[in-house]
């Protein structure tokens, strides 16, 4: 992130927790009314002596605001009139974002049973594929539970979205063609700080034309017999048989003593099957060798007339060259 | 041969002068910007009401502070700031200016003079002597930039007549007395404070500038509400200190109209509540409703008949009309 956009971010979270500080008061002089909670959260009750923002209603839809303090798991609220909904926001000293929020109606029964859902804030910046801020890009947040919010990416690309469940969350955004998508796990008090890189979408059709290709691809592999099959040895039960100890001639054992320790390995085991040929893949499953190596070795294994590569349908096999078999 | 040594002196001639006008460029630049600079930060004009002054312990004192915009006009206007500092025996008070909170800065331009009022009180530590205070105004874009005064003060003992309270403080709420211009000591992490006021039958908002608590609006309390108590909201448990003059008290009387947050004064020091709530019953005010708020519990608590008053103890009286109560009637 830039520092513009790390300052824009950073006024976006103390814009958000100034919205809750600013117009708490203290318990009414004319306590009319008292609200005792029972607090807890998934992990227990919450530690004594917490601070917990309190937004009440009334029934004329008049509000106020105040901090209630936890004492033995439970905080009370005064209210002059009566009060029908409350909102309590808990937020740990401890942690960058507040931690937990409930909301629900004053009931008269009490003490209110409130239990405490996990929040997290989100703060970060889009990107457009060539690395400049993606001003005006619509940023989705959505969340278990049918959470669902939008932002607008600022100038510098900055978004920022507050009070946000603490669970799994996707966060994604298109503009102006380019499109990134994010999945993400958000810890309770946590402030997540989002980098979406924005790239080209790549369009419906070429998605439709890439499975056909792969469909295509994998029946050719695995759904169609080769109409060619090589020389290979076959067991009983039809599996390749195991390679038989085959001794090289003293002409043989002339050539392969100018071999590498790898490239020996690889013709001692091609001879083993000899005069069959030996599929590719399997050597190369056998001997634990990585593919790239393989290729370049059995390319070099040809010129030097020890091995002698065929494909066949679209597998490629391997077997000694005549000219290293026969002399 | 001939040709390519002249091509690579011409080559070498013209890079030359490249080089030549980026340099000059460079220095035009620097010598530029430098001149702009010198030109504009300067240290601005500070004047001081007085040079010295005399208080006591736990008493507040004033000074005014003249700063004036010292650039030239055709600079524009120049962001400055004013404040004490630590320097010399700053430690040794409770230093601010009144109506301002954080950095003061702010901007002037060329011989536009602003006027602060420093306010100061020596904290409870702070024994009877000589002490000098430094005050310093400067350029907000180079705090080198900057000019200083001395101020001298006497702090004299206190009396001994006078009302010490030392309150504690919980996390949450808390109550505390409070007489309107008298200096408070501690607890910076106070973040809230409101006075009750009977004539809005309201909370009014206070701020701390320095030593003391006023109203964030800017406006003086009313005398007759200049008695009462400060809800505060504190995020961490310290002790909050004032010391109160006893000729404060003296001919001093609060009005109960609609009900008050009080502050019990040292005359009513072991006085039963109901001596009190009696005191408005005898003038038709009816029955008073008292109640104490428990800040360990952050829990309103009825105050019984009986209940014995202790100085500096926060109570919230609600008579159900208007009694007067005398601070200075022992009972």
């Amino acid at each position: 992130m830039d520092n513009r956009a790390t300052a824009f971010v950073l006024a976006l979270v103390l814009a958000s927790s100034l919205a809750f500080s600013a117009p708490i008061k203290p318990p009414p002089f004319s306590a009319n009314y008292e609200w005792v909670f029972d607090i807890s959260t998934p992990q227990g009750s919450i530690p004594q002596d917490s601070l917990l923002y309190v937004e009440y209603a009334g029934t004329d839809g008049k509000k106020g605001s105040t901090y209630v303090v936890s004492k033995d798991g439970g905080a009370t609220l005064y209210t002059e009139e009566v009060a029908v909904s409350a909102y309590l926001l808990y937020d740990d000293a401890a942690t960058p974002a507040p931690d937990a929020e409930w909301s629900g109606s004053l009931e008269t029964a009490q003490p209110i049973l409130v239990r405490l859902a996990p929040i997290a804030e989100i703060a970060g910046t889009a990107l457009s594929s060539d690395g400049k801020p993606s001003a005006g890009a619509i940023v989705e947040l959505r969340c278990p539970g049918g959470f669902e919010r939008n932002a607008t990416a600022s100038e510098t690309g900055g978004f920022a979205f507050t009070r946000v469940p603490a669970a799994k969350c996707m966060l994604s955004s298109a503009h102006n063609g380019e499109s990134s998508k994010g999945e993400f796990e958000l810890q309770q008090g946590e402030l997540y700080v989002a980098q979406l890189r924005l790239g080209k979408e790549i369009p419906l059709y070429v998605w439709l034309g890439l499975i056909a290709a792969l469909i295509a691809g994998a029946w050719a592999a695995f759904g169609r017999k080769p109409k060619q099959e090589p020389d290979v040895k076959k067991g009983k039960a039809g599996r390749t048989a195991k390679p038989t100890p085959s001794v090289p001639s003293k002409r043989q054992s002339d050539l392969l003593a100018t071999l590498d320790p790898k490239e020996k390995r690889i013709v001692e085991y091609v001879m083993h099957y000899s005069p069959a040929a030996v599929k590719v893949a399997k050597l190369r499953r056998e001997l634990l060798i990585p593919k790239t190596s393989l290729t370049r070795t059995l390319q070099a294994l040809e010129r030097k007339q020890f091995l002698k590569l065929d494909m066949i349908g679209a597998r490629q096999y391997v077997k000694l060259h005549e000219f290293f078999r026969n002399g | 041969m001939e040709k390519e040594k002249k091509k690579g002196t011409a080559g070498m001639v013209v890079a030359g002068a490249i080089l030549l006008l980026l340099y000059s460029g460079i220095l035009y630049a620097a010598a530029a910007s430098s001149g702009a600079s010198a030109d504009c930060t300067l240290a601005p004009e500070l004047r001081l009401e007085k040079d010295s002054i005399i208080t006591a312990e736990g008493r507040i004192a004033t000074v005014k502070m003249y700063v004036k915009g010292a650039q030239p006009v055709s600079c524009g206007s120049q962001v400055y700031g004013v404040d004490f500092t630590n320097g010399y025996d700053g430690k040794e008070f409770s230093l601010g200016l009144q109506g301002i909170s954080g950095r003061n800065t702010f901007a002037l331009s060329s011989g536009e003079t602003h006027e602060f009022v420093g306010v100061l009180s020596p904290i409870p530590s702070t024994t009877a002597g000589d002490y000098t205070l430094q005050i310093t105004a400067y350029n907000d874009e180079d705090h080198w930039k900057q000019v200083s005064q001395n101020i001298a003060v006497e702090v004299k003992p206190h009396s001994d007549a006078d009302t010490y309270w030392k309150t504690p403080l919980e996390i949450g709420w808390n109550l505390i007395p409070y007489e309107a211009g008298s200096a408070a000591y501690g607890c910076d992490a106070i973040t809230e404070a409101y006075r009750y006021s009977p004539s809005k039958k309201d909370y009014v908002e206070m701020k701390r500038f320095g030593p003391v608590f006023q109203q964030s609006d800017g406006k003086d309390t009313p005398p007759n509400e200049r008695f009462s108590a400060l809800f505060v909201f504190s995020r961490e448990r310290c002790a909050i200190e004032s010391r109160v003059a006893a000729d404060k008290f003296l001919d001093a009387q609060v009005q109960l109209l609609g009900g008050q947050l009080l502050s019990v004064p040292p005359a009513w020091h072991g006085a039963a509540a109901e001596s009190i709530t009696s005191l408005c019953e005898k003038q038709g005010a009816g029955k008073v409703e008292m109640k104490k708020w428990n800040a360990d519990s952050q829990r309103w608590e009825n105050v019984a008949g009986a209940d014995e008053l202790k100085n500096g103890e926060t109570l919230k009286a609600k008579p159900a009309k208007q009694c007067v109560l005398d601070l200075g009637q022992e009972f």
